[in-house]
């Protein structure tokens, strides 16, 4: 059986798309080269092994068109925007940066630019984590906007910078292919929330490559929503470098889509940096998450911390790879990983690959990886106490998850995060 | 004397179509070097064997060339060439061994000689040519009519496939079908002899059984195959190896073992493994590529493996069950040290199947010098195994800043009354340990086996105890030059 799967029609769209963004000719081009050379994984590779995307290579996803009806774009909008939080808001409908109803950060010290109006500054930022997958060049050869953020050194930027990007009803079979970028510079701290948000029937193909950039001492917190329309492909992967004493914290939350897949690439490039992913992914009816981590260790003292919790309801399935990686001179390394699933009810798959791969011997690994049900003592406790079972059932499932969402330090955007957990437990069916 | 004839002319008929002119005599001891069909067809001649096992093995071997050596373990050696191997030759006669002991490597004696082996037992392990008046051929005797006694079947591969084909076409390749693997299928084609042990309804084996105690045994450890099979009722306790390092002039191992229970029946199979492990550059070493899996097919039953796995140069090795039969119970408990050049993947697989399934996975690893070692496992709770339990603990430890440890499980639930959970820690050993030990008079070399024996205790304890005393020697012994 073959590794990698064609789609002829892929090279097709990337005639219609290669004259767009003008001064990114060559690099989409050789992005392309690289690409039809591998192909789209199939289900032998190792890194996709939980997710099947054979229907890659049969279905046929154009570029998606710019814009939508203004009501529904505005609903999407209210949903995604977390309104208690008074700083910047970046908007991207269907893959494509809009103006109207962005404001842009304004603060000294932000650097805030979109790839479509100028392409040419984003050539050399392109090229982070070039090469690194076949879907990766895919991307890039693809790509219809983006946006690039830039703090500079020493500055504490306010109030979080939100990121929403909306998928609307006219995007049937579309893909929307959008890049991130986004550097720290030395001490500078800030705080990004990125919605995904799209509608609910229409099967489109989001595909978001991140690029992140911490200079030491730098601290960033990064929150990712992923809230797509249920008959979705949702596709992101997030590279993150962390320098000397810099701090990376990660809270991820997986509800939407049929089809999810986050990819975290983590290397630390200084020592006595810190990175930290959380994540909570829920699954029902015919929904597939797969989460894929790794963290490099490629330099000593650095700490790493994963903790990841899914709950999955009758038909859903998930799948968590995580790997650590301590290279060999990467002395004292601390690196922990837990990773839990419930299973809610029959028909529902849990798969779980932590990995350690260890290469030096002054250093304290541990991983944890379980898959239950609601433990039912537990249950029993809460139904002694007068609860009903769907209660009681509820209650320790919402705490099982909250557990991810502990380390949030902005209280708003925590609860937002337990609004959306809350609200996906509600759900008719769910318990 | 029919199957002398019918063998002679199999040969002659190789010859003829062996173009560079392997000799047509009966008396040859070896295969011509390479695998073909005839190569398979003078095997089986040399053996006599029935025509269903020749088939058997031409169809494994024909399945084989369609398949592709795997690649995922976490092991680097050279490419094998499968056909600049030998894959038959007769127990080695007298004259080719060393005369004496004194033409054995000082080294291997040396170790010997902490293991506590008598003389004689050296020589034979030595592979020294002696007039065997050794103790287990009497304790052997002893032992098979023990065993005839309470019905048991214990003999060689060879011979059930003459004297009970019944049950040899039964349950031969039930459990590890020919293409399951790359290596399943070579072995398939080219086994030389290996182990059959039946136990019949409600009989509990009066002793551990060991190949070390069936003197036909020598010189098939190539491509070794192993079939035992516990009826209703019975249990078994079974011992592979041997903790004294063997010569072997065979680099590539492959060995197939089958393990069947029905229902209420127990096979409990300890294995301890010391084969060559190269020298302390990673020169040489047997490449051991072994598909162990043990099949609970009844109710109640209960596979356990214990494996202490100290030598090889590559060691690819996943004793697995199939937890088929409810209340069936797995078990997998391993004890893995490298060193210098070693490289070992193994792991285990706990597949289960039927209802209230339970499995327990222990695995320890222990790499030092240049080593590497892999645990790789697999649990899978399929959709109708209710309320199964699995808990997966693997622990690393590493001597030296250049060695690597590293854990690859995988986790498949399909039930949701499953509860699977899996531990992993990886450490070195602390300064503070060591500090403790040695100033209690302990030697760092002493002080670091001691606390690997500690950290091991939860393995070693589940080996029968004579095994026990011997493998926590060895990992002592095989730690030696590590530390300082």
């Amino acid at each position: 059986m073959k590794l990698y799967l064609d789609n002829p029609q892929i090279e097709t769209d990337f005639e219609a798309v290669k004259a767009s963004l003008p001064g990114l000719a060559d690099l989409r081009r050789q992005a392309m080269a690289r690409f039809t050379q591998s192909g789209i994984p199939g289900p032998k590779v190792e890194e996709w092994k939980y997710t099947n995307l054979g229907f890659l290579a049969r279905e046929n996803y154009l570029p998606a068109g710019k814009s939508g009806r203004q009501a529904e774009i505005r609903q999407f909008f209210d949903q995604a925007h977390i309104k208690d939080i008074p700083g910047p808001v970046v908007v991207f409908i269907n893959g494509y940066f809009n103006a109207d109803l962005s404001s842009l950060p304004e603060e000294d010290g932000v650097d805030f630019s979109v790839l479509s109006h100028n392409p040419g500054n984003f050539h050399q930022s392109l090229q982070a984590s070039e090469g690194s997958s076949s879907l990766n060049d895919l991307n890039r050869a693809l790509v219809t906007d983006g946006y690039r953020l830039d703090i500079a050194p020493d500055v504490d930027v306010e109030h979080a910078v939100q990121i929403i990007h909306i998928a609307t009803s006219g995007t049937e079979m579309a893909s929307l292919r959008t890049r991130g970028q986004v550097k720290l510079g030395r001490g500078a701290k800030a705080a990004i929330i990125e919605t995904f948000i799209g509608a609910e029937e229409a099967r489109y193909w989001f595909h978001m490559i991140s690029d992140m950039v911490l200079e030491s001492g730098a601290c960033a917190s990064f929150g990712q929503f992923q809230l797509q329309g249920r008959n979705a492909i949702h596709m992101t992967e997030l590279h993150t470098e962390v320098s000397d004493h810099a701090t990376f914290n990660h809270v991820n939350l997986q509800l939407g889509a049929e089809i999810s897949r986050t990819e975290l690439i983590n290397s630390f490039t200084g020592e006595y940096a810190s990175i930290n992913l959380s994540g909570a992914y829920l699954g029902r009816a015919r929904q597939s998450h797969d989460i894929f981590t790794r963290i490099n260790h490629d330099r000593p003292n650095c700490k790493s911390r994963q903790l990841f919790r899914g709950v999955l309801d009758k038909g859903g399935k998930s799948a968590f790879q995580g790997k650590v990686v301590v290279a060999r001179d990467a002395r004292k390394t601390n690196a922990d990983q837990s990773d839990k699933t419930l299973l809610l009810d029959r028909g529902a798959v849990a798969n779980a690959k932590p990995e350690l791969l260890i290469y030096a011997d002054d250093v304290k690994c541990s991983h944890g990886a379980t898959v239950g049900e609601v433990d039912p003592d537990q249950l029993f406790y809460l139904r002694s106490r007068g609860l009903d079972e769907d209660a009681a059932k509820g209650l320790l499932v919402e705490a099982f998850v909250s557990e991810v969402f502990d380390d949030l330090e902005n209280e708003r955007v925590a609860e937002k995060f337990r609004q959306y957990a809350a609200g996906w437990l509600r759900k008719e069916g769910a318990l | 004397m029919v199957a002398m004839e019918e063998a002679r002319n199999a040969v002659n008929e190789i010859s003829d179509k062996y173009k560079y002119g392997f000799v047509t005599d009966i008396e040859t001891e070896k295969a011509p070097k390479g695998l073909n069909e005839d190569v398979i067809r003078f095997i089986s001649a040399k053996k006599s064997e029935p025509d269903w096992l020749l088939d058997w093995r031409l169809k494994a071997y024909r399945k084989w060339l369609t398949m592709e050596e795997p690649t995922w373990a976490m092991v680097d050696y050279p490419e094998i060439d499968f056909q600049d191997i030998y894959y038959y030759s007769a127990p080695k006669s007298a004259e080719d061994g060393p005369k004496s002991l004194d033409e054995v490597d000082p080294e291997l004696l040396e170790t010997y000689e902490k293991l506590g082996i008598s003389l004689k037992e050296q020589e034979v392990l030595a592979g020294v040519a002696v007039d065997i008046v050794f103790d287990s051929v009497s304790v052997a005797t002893t032992f098979r009519a023990k065993l005839k006694e309470a019905g048991i079947i214990f003999c060689s591969i060879s011979e059930a496939a003459h004297d009970y084909p019944e049950l040899m076409q039964k349950y031969m390749g039930s459990v590890v079908p020919v293409a399951d693997n790359f290596y399943s299928a070579l072995n398939s084609a080219v086994f030389t002899d290996g182990t059959f042990v039946y136990i019949p309804k409600g009989v509990r084996c009066p002793m551990e059984l060991s190949t070390y105690f069936r003197i036909n045994e020598a010189g098939s450890g190539q491509f070794e195959r192993t079939l035992i099979i516990a009826d209703e009722g019975s249990y078994v306790s079974y011992l592979e190896g041997c903790t004294a390092p063997q010569r072997d002039e065979n680099q590539l191992h492959a060995a197939v073992v089958e393990l069947i229970t029905h229902d209420d029946a127990e096979i409990k199979y300890s294995t301890v493994q010391n084969w060559y492990p190269g020298d302390r550059n990673g020169l040489g070493g047997i490449y051991n590529f072994v598909t162990k899996r043990g099949a609970c097919r009844g109710k109640n039953s209960k596979i356990s493996w214990t494996q202490v796995e100290t030598g090889s140069a590559i060691t690819w090795k996943y004793p697995s069950c199939l937890l088929i039969g409810d209340n069936s119970v797995g078990e997998f408990y391993s004890v893995t040290l490298t060193n210098n050049y070693q490289q070992a993947d193994t792991g285990t697989k706990m597949i289960h199947i039927g209802q209230n399934t339970s499995s327990t996975i222990i695995s320890k690893g222990i790499s030092a010098g240049k080593s590497e070692a892999t645990y790789r496992g697999l649990v899978r709770v399929m959709a109708g195994a209710d309320n199964a339990r699995n808990f997966t603990q693997c622990d690393s430890l590493l001597i030296g800043d250049r060695c690597g440890a590293h854990t690859v499980p995988y986790i498949e639930a399909r039930n949701p009354t499953a509860q699977v959970e899996h531990e992993a820690t990886t450490s070195k050993i602390s300064d503070e340990q060591l500090f403790y030990c040695q100033q209690r008079g302990l030697s760092a070399e002493d002080s670091v086996a001691m606390i690997v024996n500690g950290f091991c205790k939860d393995v070693m304890q589940h080996l029968p105890m004579e095994f026990a005393v011997e493998a926590q020697k060895l990992l002592g012994i095989n730690l030696e030059g590590s530390v300082g």
